[in-house]
């Protein structure tokens, strides 16, 4: 397709200019020698630093962008394609200001908040680009909602068929089938992510099935295709769920980390600047 | 009793009542004749409902006051200016009357009455008009509701949108299963505030509503009604029709008074001081055509005014006079022109004459102003008082429009943008008329609606097939060209079909199809209004056949001509014979290059449901890249006093591209069909956008075939705070004032262009036009193929 | 046709809710919360009241600074401002660099402003920081001496690959002139006028020792101090009375003058040859017994006379003889420069002073006295890698000192450095202060002297 995704924009220009900028800061610290060696304190670690606190500071204000729904000179796009590639140069960026020191302290804190919250926003980039086409419900499928009410009315079936049989007589074996078959089935996002549904195991069904009475045969055949498709919908409902799950559960550790580096940043620039 | 009175006023509604109430105030001899209640018309109204005091522009001149408020108030006012004004007051049946010498006997239930002059102010509640189907006189259909109280828990079908049906359906409703049938899509009949009412309850699931639906035969428990969709058997105790009233021909005409014709809706002719063909028989209100309690109150004083022998203007001579300000003068003498001059309004009474002055423009134009240009969105219907304009043809060459005529009336037909640009030929005095007065004056006045259709025809042919003919041939084929109109999917003809008809689509849009080699039908082509289709069968005498399948995108109204009448033309018109050939030549090879492109016609099958065809720049989605963080919803809502108009789940999916629920801005918008403020207009740059003065009627949500419509309450914009950066949204505010329609504007307010685009994070969401989709659509295949 | 898209909530409407993550999960703001408050109470707040507030450390303390190392205060004393000098000199004291850091020169000179924690970086670990090594710190200035001070002269210095050629400091070649510090590479100028006579060459070839020939080496002489990187000063007894014995009588082949005080060797002469007149015998008698041992009262001319058979002039001519002999012919001359004392030759007669005078020999102990050089560094070297002039030196004037070019072939700052042997070969690295000390050692004010007590209780935490 034509249109360039956030990561390319107009031809990767965040890329290029990000790179170039830490290019230049990479060999200007090469170059520069410190008395004392490098860090956050030297001429440059502290210039570096103030990039980075801006950088982070930008960077942040990407959530206010976000909502800054009448902004007219940028596309969110645009800002989202800086703010990625920002943040990539930002992991090389802040330990240039640091001088590659770290330790065990709120000033490694803050860079690790830092790594975290660009990691998490990596991992989330990323599915939004792989994830993104694999949505059902944006490509015309249903729903979840009108998936469960599928789930439901499937599960109604199920029910009416039972009892259709119970009132015939014996239906021991037909209970059988049904307990072999359909399930209950409870919505939830864990299960969706690492436990689905099973598809049906036709053996044992089909073994059921031929034990069944002559009678109850085609009411078992009908069990069988609608347990099937039961659990074919719930499996579509849970693959949705699961995707969409991942598109959105990587900003529970990208913002509260973000707002958790916020506050280990301004204690890092006090700090820094309290005990000079 | 044989007492000779100066005035008989018959009818003690608001025109009788008021002019008895001139008459008792200027101690003129008079008696008011009433067989019921003092405005009888207010009295039978339900309790406590709300009686509306239109048109608002309109000042009131009567003895008795009159504003809007509940009937008690305004029943307990009239009944008091009564005592006050010392009204006599004769409660009689009035029988007959008749002219002796130079005054009039009345004959009524307690006697007869002698009086030098008659004002007849009887209204048409007391005849109403019949279902006209078989049960019509069932004990259970009923043609007035005295208390809607008596019923409760019953199934009741309400027959008619006018205010009394709409009124009586919503009293009903609350304690019973009410539908309410409309003969038409819309509520046009009813006053603003009722509509209202009536789209609320509908939409709360209150009263059930059938459209283009008509009563069928009614039985003792069921009655059948026809709908678009066939007939529908509905459960239903009592039918209450409520179609109005017919006017007492019979009795007026046994009063001497005469008609213009036999159509049942045509009125008597009255001067424009209310005086009949009978000398002294003077008739008001709603037997001459005016429905209004307060036009109908002004007559009562105008017309005792007269009697007395006093000079008196009507009372929108201020308003009439405003308009005409511009023109040099005096306004009466200019309005006299005006109207001389256009003889399409020729048959407007008086009053309609007025009310159309009243809401048009009067232009002044100097020779080269331009009128509008090709392609401009406006819809005004324009009228040559004086000079001419000239309109640009498509091959160069300038028809002139003379005084006398009008255009601008394809776009009033049509919906679409102007087709040609029309300027000023000599120094002219333009009157523009706003579509909807247009519209209603098309609706009401049969020479109005038959002069601008032969004109909408005349200018089709020659704009779109014929710009080479003699306008007189055209004329000729005018009157040979028949109407016809198909619903969405009928077919106007198939392919391999022999070719008797080419058609004009007048309105609405088609879809050109082929079978493929498998048989099966593939959508080529979509062709808007104002087009001709299936000429190509009819260039040459021999026996040809249909190359395609047409059918109806939308509803269609189409001129149908035959092959023997269009072979005329071109015969006597080579030029047109030469290029109609050349143009079909292009057809046949267009034909092939597209013939096996299945999937270009589906995503044409697929554009045409979704209306995108006539969309000039509509919102979608690439689901490739959509992650469905509504950030566009939230972005609208945001830009939009709080609520989203794009409904980002909702709506079609082709492939992977969906349109989701938000306006196309269609290049014929059903929504701006039926909006009684005319609040829905079309931006210069084709916008269609919903303004301020709307009243929240609801008939656009209802028109919208695409849903993208809401009613919804202004949410006071938030702004961003700290907590919105971690998605906290502040709780909403109350509801207030009336729901108002609400839909996408192209957030012409933002100069960076739609909110709901440069919100999308991952670039999903864009506007496109047409042929942009296709080529995304198209570039979407290579890929995966 | 317009949906109204308000739903009345049903059970399955929740259960789809519930398979929303954003509605399954706490709310962004609330989780956000939490992490923003963890961070503001463990690393805004906590480190108040911890006794040890490392979170805030950028790093560990180093070793010397460990007994304050919980003390924040004891360096930085106010809040928002850099570490002061003050802090330092609590506990240290030490000059700065030159003469040319008076404080009018500071102010005239800003870029002399340095403090401290310019060059002392403090949290850099155990190993590091404190003492730093790198030679920016002088080159800052001395890259660009004038620069810094332009009533300096002296030549800009970027790294020991471009160190000027080593200046001696030489005794004046007239005594009571001034010391000369003059450069390695001034031929002209450059001689040892140390007033000792010395020749390398004859010392280092085959030679007569008391036992018989020996070959003497550098070490028989210049031996090692203790410290390990100093040579010890020459001493004559130690060094060269062995072959060198100031006899001064062959009939007393063991009785040699002290070495030192030019009036005392004639009154030990005088005292000699007054026993030996006096006493006859004293040929015969155990040598012991005659000798004059150390605080024995010398006997006067009127005691000699009144033993008889001898007189004070033949004594004393016997005394100036040997003087003369000593000084002019067998012994002084030798080494020293001797010339005939500028005393009034009566009072030399009454008072019994030396004749002659030995002009006082200035060995420099430093030859290059701005820098700290270290002979057991260079212990596995042989002592002519570096002195290579002196088993050809004769001249006492030779300065042997090894020119800068001879260390920068094994020294270098960096890479190779200009005269290293090999091209290429990686050569010791060496920075500014592996020879020079930024500060001139100084020794502390007593006043500022503190008990061990006062010191601890000094950097308590409190």
């Amino acid at each position: 397709m034509s249109e360039d995704t956030f990561f390319s924009y107009k031809n990767y220009r965040w890329l290029w200019l990000n790179t170039i900028a830490v290019t230049l800061m990479i060999a200007i610290y090469l170059i520069d020698r410190p008395l004392g060696g490098p860090s956050g304190g030297t001429i440059l670690g502290l210039t570096y630093g103030v990039i980075g606190a801006l950088g982070i500071l930008y960077l942040t204000w990407f959530g206010i962008r976000k909502r800054s729904y009448h902004a007219q000179q940028t596309t969110l796009k645009g800002c989202l394609s800086a703010h990625v590639w920002l943040g990539l140069a930002l992991l090389i960026i802040v330990p240039l200001h640091a001088g590659f020191q770290f330790g065990w302290n709120v000033h490694s804190l803050a860079f690790v908040l830092m790594t975290l919250v660009i990691l998490s926003g990596l991992w989330g980039a990323r599915h939004y680009q792989l994830l993104a086409p694999t949505i059902r419900s944006h490509r015309g499928g249903a729903q979840p909602l009108k998936l469960l009410e599928q789930i439901e009315s499937i599960g109604q079936d199920i029910e009416a068929k039972v009892k259709e049989v119970e009132a015939r007589g014996d239906s021991a074996s037909f209970n059988q089938l049904v307990a072999e078959v359909d399930f209950d089935y409870k919505p939830s996002i864990w299960k969706s992510l690492f436990d689905r549904t099973p598809e049906l195991e036709s053996e044992n069904a089909s073994k059921l099935l031929a034990g069944l009475q002559p009678a109850q045969q085609e009411a078992g055949l009908a069990l069988i295709s609608l347990a099937d498709k039961k659990r074919d919908v719930a499996r579509e409902l849970e693959a949705d769920v699961a995707t969409l799950t991942k598109l959105r559960v990587w900003l529970y550790l990208h913002v509260p980390l973000t707002i958790a580096l916020l506050i280990a940043l301004l204690i890092h620039i006090l700090s820094v600047f309290y005990y000079r | 009793m044989t007492d000779e009175v100066e005035v008989a006023i018959i009818g003690a509604g608001p025109a009788g009542l008021s002019a008895a109430a001139s008459a008792a105030s200027r101690e003129l001899n008079h008696i008011l004749i009433e067989r019921r209640e003092i405005g009888n018309t207010v009295f039978n109204y339900q309790l406590r409902k709300l009686v509306m005091a239109e048109p608002g522009k309109l000042p009131l001149r009567s003895q008795v006051p009159f504003e809007a408020g509940s009937r008690e108030q305004v029943l307990e006012a009239w009944n008091q200016a009564v005592k006050e004004k010392k009204v006599s007051v004769l409660k009689a049946d009035v029988g007959e009357i008749k002219k002796e010498g130079n005054a009039f006997s009345i004959k009524h239930s307690s006697g007869t009455l002698r009086a030098r002059n008659v004002i007849l102010a009887i209204g048409v509640q007391g005849t109403p008009r019949k279902l006209g189907v078989p049960g019509e006189d069932s004990a259970h259909v009923a043609y007035t509701l005295a208390d809607p109280d008596e019923f409760k828990d019953r199934d009741i079908l309400v027959v008619g949108v006018g205010d009394a049906g709409i009124e009586n359906a919503l009293a009903l409703c609350d304690k019973n299963r009410v539908s309410i049938l409309n003969r038409t899509a819309d509520f046009s009949r009813a006053k603003e505030a009722n509509i209202k009412k009536i789209t609320d309850a509908i939409r709360a699931g209150k009263i059930r509503l059938f459209t283009d639906a008509s009563v069928a035969r009614v039985e003792p428990t069921v009655t059948y009604i026809n709908t678009p969709e066939g007939e529908v058997c509905l459960p239903c105790n009592h039918i209450i029709a409520r179609l109005g009233g017919i006017l007492p021909r019979k009795f007026l005409e046994s009063s001497g008074i005469t008609f213009p014709n036999s159509n049942p809706d045509s009125v008597p002719l009255v001067s424009s001081r209310y005086e009949s063909n009978v000398p002294g028989l003077f008739i008001l209100g709603a037997l001459i055509g005016y429905p209004l309690i307060k036009q109908a109150m002004n007559q009562g004083y105008e017309v005792i005014e007269h009697i007395l022998g006093n000079p008196i203007e009507p009372a929108d001579q201020v308003l009439v006079d405003e308009r005409l300000k511009g023109i040099p003068g005096d306004s009466k003498a200019v309005l006299t022109m005006i109207r001389q001059s256009l003889p399409l309004f020729a048959e407007l009474s008086d009053a309609q004459f007025r009310e159309l002055i009243i809401d048009s423009t009067v232009h002044s134009k100097k020779r080269g102003e331009i009128v509008f240009e090709r392609n401009d969105y406006t819809d005004t219907f324009w009228s040559v008082v004086s000079g001419s304009t000239a309109v640009a043809l498509p091959n160069g060459e300038k028809a002139i429009i003379p005084q006398g005529n009008f255009f601008g009336e394809i776009g009033l037909m049509s919906g679409r943008r102007r087709l040609a640009t029309v300027s000023v030929a000599e120094d002219s005095i333009l009157l523009e008329s706003p579509r909807k007065q247009i519209l209603k004056l098309n609706s009401s006045v049969d020479s109005v609606k038959r002069a601008i259709d032969e004109a909408f025809m005349l200018r089709a042919l020659q704009t779109s097939i014929f710009p080479e003919a003699e306008f007189e041939l055209l004329k000729q084929l005018v009157h040979k060209v028949v109407p016809k109109n198909f619903k969405k999917g009928d077919i106007l003809f198939r392919e391999g079909e022999s070719g008797e008809f080419g058609y004009v689509i007048r309105k609405g849009s088609v879809k050109i199809s082929r079978r493929n080699r498998d048989g099966a039908d593939v959508t080529q082509t979509y062709i808007p209004a104002g087009n001709l289709v299936g000429e190509m069968a009819l260039l040459s005498q021999e026996l040809s056949l249909r190359s395609a399948t047409v059918t109806a995108a939308v509803a269609c109204e189409t001129l149908a001509i035959s092959k023997a009448d269009f072979l005329q033309v071109l015969a006597e018109t080579p030029k047109a014979k030469e290029r109609l050939g050349h143009l079909a030549a292009e057809r046949q090879i267009q034909n092939i290059a597209h013939d096996q492109n299945e999937y270009r016609g589906q995503v044409l099958d697929f554009m045409i449901a979704q209306g995108v065809t006539d969309a000039d720049n509509f919102l979608l989605i690439d689901s490739d890249l959509c992650v469905g963080c509504d950030n566009c919803e939230k972005a609208c809502a945001a830009t939009h006093n709080g609520y989203t108009r794009l409904d980002r789940k909702g709506g079609k999916t082709f492939a992977c591209i969906q349109i989701p629920i938000s306006c196309r801005h269609c290049e014929n918008p059903l929504c701006m069909l039926d909006c009684p403020p005319d609040a829905l207009t079309r931006q210069a740059n084709g916008e269609v956008v919903i303004r301020d003065s709307c009243i929240g009627c609801g008939n656009c949500v209802r028109n919208c075939p695409y849903g993208v419509i809401q009613m919804v309450y202004d949410q006071p914009p938030s702004g961003w705070s700290l907590w919105s950066l971690l998605g906290v949204t502040p709780k909403k505010a109350k509801e207030k004032g009336p729901a108002k329609a609400a839909k996408c504007d192209m957030c012409q307010h933002l100069d960076g262009g739609p909110a709901c685009v440069r919100s999308c994070p991952t670039g999903a969401a864009m506007r496109v036009n047409p042929s942009k989709m296709l080529k995304i659509l198209g570039e979407k295949r290579e890929h995966v193929g | 046709m317009g949906e109204d898209r308000k739903h009345v909530e049903g059970p399955i409407e929740q259960l789809a809710k519930r398979l929303d993550v954003r509605r399954a999960l706490p709310s962004l703001a609330k989780i956000s919360l939490l992490f923003a408050g963890l961070v503001l109470i463990l690393f805004g707040f906590w480190p108040f009241f911890s006794p040890k507030p490392v979170s805030w450390s950028s790093g560990p303390i180093s070793h010397s600074h460990q007994m304050i190392a919980s003390n924040c205060r004891a360096c930085h004393q106010e809040p928002f401002a850099r570490v002061q000098d003050a802090a330092c000199l609590n506990c240290h004291s030490l000059t700065p660099h030159t003469k040319q850091f008076s404080p009018q020169n500071i102010a005239a000179h800003p870029s002399l402003q340095s403090s401290c924690a310019d060059c002392h970086f403090e949290h850099r670990g155990p190993g590091g920081g404190l003492i730093t090594r790198d030679p920016s710190m002088c080159t800052s200035c001395h890259a660009n001496i004038k620069h810094a001070l332009q009533d300096v002269s002296g030549p800009n210095v970027r790294s020991f690959n471009e160190h000027p050629q080593f200046a001696v400091l030489v005794a004046p070649a007239n005594p009571g002139g001034t010391t000369l510090k003059i450069s390695l590479n001034d031929s002209k100028n450059l001689a040892d006028n140390s007033h000792i006579k010395l020749n390398h060459h004859i010392h280092l070839a085959r030679i007569r020792g008391p036992e018989g020939e020996v070959t003497l080496k550098c070490t028989s002489c210049h031996q090692l101090a203790a410290d390990f990187r100093s040579i010890k000063k020459i001493d004559f007894k130690t060094n060269c009375q062995s072959c060198h014995p100031l006899t001064y009588d062959e009939r007393f082949p063991d009785r040699e003058v002290p070495h030192g005080n030019a009036n005392q060797v004639f009154a030990a002469l005088f005292a000699e040859y007054a026993r030996l007149f006096a006493f006859d015998r004293a040929a015969e008698a155990p040598l012991d017994d005659r000798r004059l041992k150390p605080g024995d009262p010398l006997p006067s001319v009127s005691q000699t006379k009144a033993l008889g058979g001898f007189s004070q002039e033949r004594v004393e001519q016997a005394a100036r003889s040997a003087e003369k002999e000593l000084y002019t012919r067998t012994a002084c001359k030798l080494c020293h420069e001797v010339r005939e004392s500028t005393v009034d030759p009566e009072e030399i007669a009454t008072k019994g002073l030396s004749r002659y005078e030995v002009i006082k020999p200035q060995i420099p102990e430093h030859w290059l006295p701005a820098s700290t050089f270290s002979h057991g560094a260079h212990e596995p070297l042989r002592c002519i890698e570096c002195h290579a002039g002196a088993p050809d030196s004769k001249k006492t004037a030779d300065v042997l000192i090894p020119k800068v070019a001879d260390c920068q072939k094994c020294h270098a700052q960096g890479g190779p450095g200009p005269h290293s042997p090999k091209p290429g070969a990686p050569l010791v690295h060496s920075d500014c202060i592996l020879c020079h000390s930024y500060h001139e050692p100084k020794a502390l004010a007593e006043v500022q002297k503190r008990s061990i007590d006062q010191v601890l209780s000094a950097v308590k935490v409190n």
